[in-house]
């Protein structure tokens, strides 16, 4: 099995709830798919953070591979 | 091609890796696919339907249940049939390959087969199975896995796992070979759209390609793989064909 993952202890915390985030699976739509990741969410509002390391990593693979060229 | 070699090495869709992100169809596109590819055929209520490489038996409670078919599975994997009998527990399962189906001739008024003819080993002689067991008139709906430029991708593959991109075919080869059993083509669509979702997917849920297939390969053969797929630029298509 695969250790990868997006979660990580954050010290970022909501700033409408004031809340710690919690980990929690999310669909992520982008380039007109439908992506199912587990990221650090507010358990009250929803916020999600979207780490550096998915925006600019994780992203750019699968903007290559959806790209088509 | 050694086909009896690449008989006994373990499937890419049966490992759970896989199946965490595809589900129980296994395959990229799940049942939407399935539904379009029906909703196409319209074939009357009660039609015999043979689901070539039936898995766990997905496909065959969805054509029972929502198009009122009368399916029958084949999968040379026991394990898959088993869980296939529990969730189709009335329906004839045969346990057989793609290119040897115990079955009469012009016997089911349908076949499908979903992401499986590449896996089968010999296209060539799988269509040729289905067409003789398939009734005058009858329909032959295929997804699969094809390559947009020819590339070694055996090769790429080991025989670590076996998946099927080991056996895709340019679509020039596919229509050859479809043609050759005496298939004329009724449909052709492009659904790359839902492969790119799976292999995204894999990435957002493994971290990258190359990770998810050094899950299965060591790290030089899992970063072969990748950059033999990158070359071949694999696309996914559904294809309706007719026994005439």
């Amino acid at each position: 099995m695969s250790n990868f993952s997006f979660i990580s202890e954050t010290e970022w915390r909501c700033g409408c709830c004031n809340k710690e985030l919690q980990p929690r699976k999310v669909n992520v739509e982008y380039m007109g798919s439908v992506f199912n990741v587990e990221l650090m969410v507010c358990p009250v509002c929803g916020f999600v953070l979207v780490p550096e390391d998915l925006a600019l990593g994780k992203m750019l693979e699968v903007e290559q591979l959806l790209e088509d060229k | 091609m050694n086909t009896t070699l690449l008989k006994h090495t373990p499937l890419l869709c049966e490992q759970q890796e896989l199946q965490q992100i595809t589900g129980d169809t296994l395959r990229p596109g799940g049942i939407a696919l399935t539904r379009r590819a029906m909703e196409f055929c319209n074939l009357p209520a009660r039609s015999t339907i043979l689901d070539v490489g039936c898995g766990y038996g997905q496909t065959m409670a969805l054509l029972a249940s929502q198009f009122g078919l009368a399916p029958t599975g084949l999968d040379p994997s026991s394990s898959m049939l088993w869980k296939a009998a529990s969730l189709c527990p009335d329906m004839p399962l045969l346990l057989a390959e793609a290119d040897a189906i115990p079955v009469q001739n012009d016997f089911f008024d349908a076949i499908i087969s979903e992401c499986v003819l590449s896996l089968t080993g010999n296209m060539q002689a799988s269509l040729q199975e289905m067409w003789r067991v398939l009734a005058p008139g009858g329909k032959l709906v295929l997804t699969d896995i094809y390559v947009r430029k020819a590339t070694p991708l055996p090769d790429a593959h080991p025989a670590e796992i076996r998946s099927c991109l080991h056996g895709a075919v340019p679509l020039e080869t596919l229509e050859i070979y479809l043609k050759s059993a005496g298939f004329t083509i009724h449909l052709f669509e492009d659904h790359t759209a839902m492969l790119r979702q799976l292999a995204g997917q894999i990435i957002f849920s493994y971290g990258s390609l190359a990770a998810f297939w050094q899950l299965f390969l060591g790290a030089d053969k899992a970063a072969f793989t990748c950059s033999s797929l990158a070359t071949a630029k694999p696309g996914y298509c559904l294809l309706i064909a007719a026994k005439e």
